[in-house]
């Protein structure tokens, strides 16, 4: 692993982050590229170095071993841009299939001075939640169907401001959970006849 | 140039990712990103293609069905556009949902997080506008029924649904103001957010020494 400080790190920043990798059990020592000073952990657990992300002068790591690598080798961009392209080609066949197959249709035409009578409205997919929460909900509190997508999309913004812990936990996976769950099955009510 | 601008020139900046490794973490991001790009590109010309033959007006649902029986391969544009749009909504979600597990909006990655929310709410409402052109029967059913529920938000929702609509109900005014929004608006917010995001996410990968 390469550790990679912030520009403009002082050399009694990098001997703190030596002995800190030190007491980790970990042999590092310093290297520098692209102007900036690195500490590049040559043996020991390294899985251990991801404690110094905490650190405030740390702004990432960069593995440099590890199994994909030992298996694969350090693959560069344009390797990869090959089997992107690949993949971009194997999308466009799919999507030219279901254009084939699936071709968008198109209702009876209506006069917009004379509009016919409500009916049910055929609803994208991605409304159907908010429909399924309004059926769930009595007549007069209908609105709180979109009321509730505006409030999720709130808590999504507010995000990055609310949580700033650097350390992993657990809250990404569950907030997933949750709306995805959540939305399959306001989804599948909302869905309904 | 001095040197700030000469290292953040696009040349430079290709020309510096070439010539790294790719980390074993970020094949993910990229390939949704590539996908990503790919499809808006797709989306964008066969848009263009469309917007030779469609008539934003009551004769909306005719032009489109001259284009689907008459034009030359005019079923297929149509067909990879819809079906584009549903493929573009699927590749962001999904990498939104990763993001979500990531926690992506950490740090420095939060101007990307609030990017990333931007394209996604942009592209539901491309989505939303683009079915709505169709102006065919069941078109206008969803447009009432989404209208009727943004007028039902409190406070705001009967001034906002009549700059939506264009009218206090769907009227021929209506087809106009979708079709604004679809054709101009939304692709330059799209296009802005888009451009921002690379932009923010090339200065920060290179801010990190190649790290994501």
């Amino acid at each position: 692993v390469i550790v990679v400080l912030e520009r403009g790190a002082s050399g009694e920043e990098v001997r703190g982050i030596l002995a800190s990798l030190a007491s980790l059990g970990l042999e590092a020592r310093e290297i520098s590229g692209g102007g900036r000073s690195l500490v590049h952990v040559v043996r020991g657990p390294t899985r251990r170095a991801r404690k110094l992300l905490a650190h405030g002068r740390v702004v990432a790591l960069v593995p440099t071993s590890g199994p994909r690598i030992r298996r694969e080798g350090r693959r560069f961009y344009p390797y990869h841009f090959i089997g992107w392209c690949a993949a971009a080609l194997v999308a466009s066949g799919v999507l030219v299939l279901l254009a084939g197959v699936l071709p968008p249709g198109l209702g009876p035409s209506f006069d917009a001075l004379d509009p016919p009578a409500p009916a049910a409205a055929p609803l994208p997919w991605y409304l159907l939640p908010a429909r399924g929460l309004s059926r769930l909900l009595p007549d007069g509190l209908r609105w709180v169907g979109g009321l509730a997508v505006l409030l999720v999309l709130a808590l999504l913004v507010a995000l990055p401001f609310v949580d700033r812990a650097g350390r992993a936990r657990w809250t990404g996976g569950l907030l997933a959970l949750v709306l995805l769950g959540s939305a399959l099955a306001l989804g599948v009510i909302g869905a309904g006849a | 140039m001095n040197a700030r601008a000469r290292e953040l020139r696009p040349r430079s900046l290709l020309w510096e990712a070439l010539r790294r490794p790719v980390g074993p973490h970020h094949r993910g991001w990229l390939a949704f990103g590539w996908l990503l790009l790919l499809v808006l590109i797709l989306e964008a010309v066969s848009g263009c293609l469309l917007a030779v033959y469609y008539r934003a007006s009551s004769e909306a649902p005719e032009s489109l069905r001259f284009l689907m029986r008459e034009v030359d391969w005019g079923w297929l544009v149509r067909g990879l556009h819809r079906w584009g749009s549903q493929a573009l909504l699927a590749i962001a979600l999904a990498a939104g949902l990763r993001e979500l597990v990531a926690r992506g909006w950490r740090g420095s990655r939060g101007v990307l997080w609030l990017l990333g929310l931007l394209v996604v709410l942009v592209l539901f409402a491309s989505d939303l506008t683009g079915m709505l052109l169709r102006w065919d029967e069941p078109a206008y059913q969803t447009t009432r029924a989404v209208l009727a529920r943004v007028e039902a938000l409190p406070g705001v929702g009967a001034p906002l649904a009549a700059v939506l609509g264009g009218a206090t109900k769907v009227a021929p005014a209506t087809i106009g103001r979708v079709y604004a929004a679809h054709v101009f608006l939304l692709p330059f917010v799209l296009g802005a957010a888009v451009v921002a995001a690379v932009w923010y996410a090339g200065r920060r990968w290179r801010s990190r020494g190649g790290a994501a």
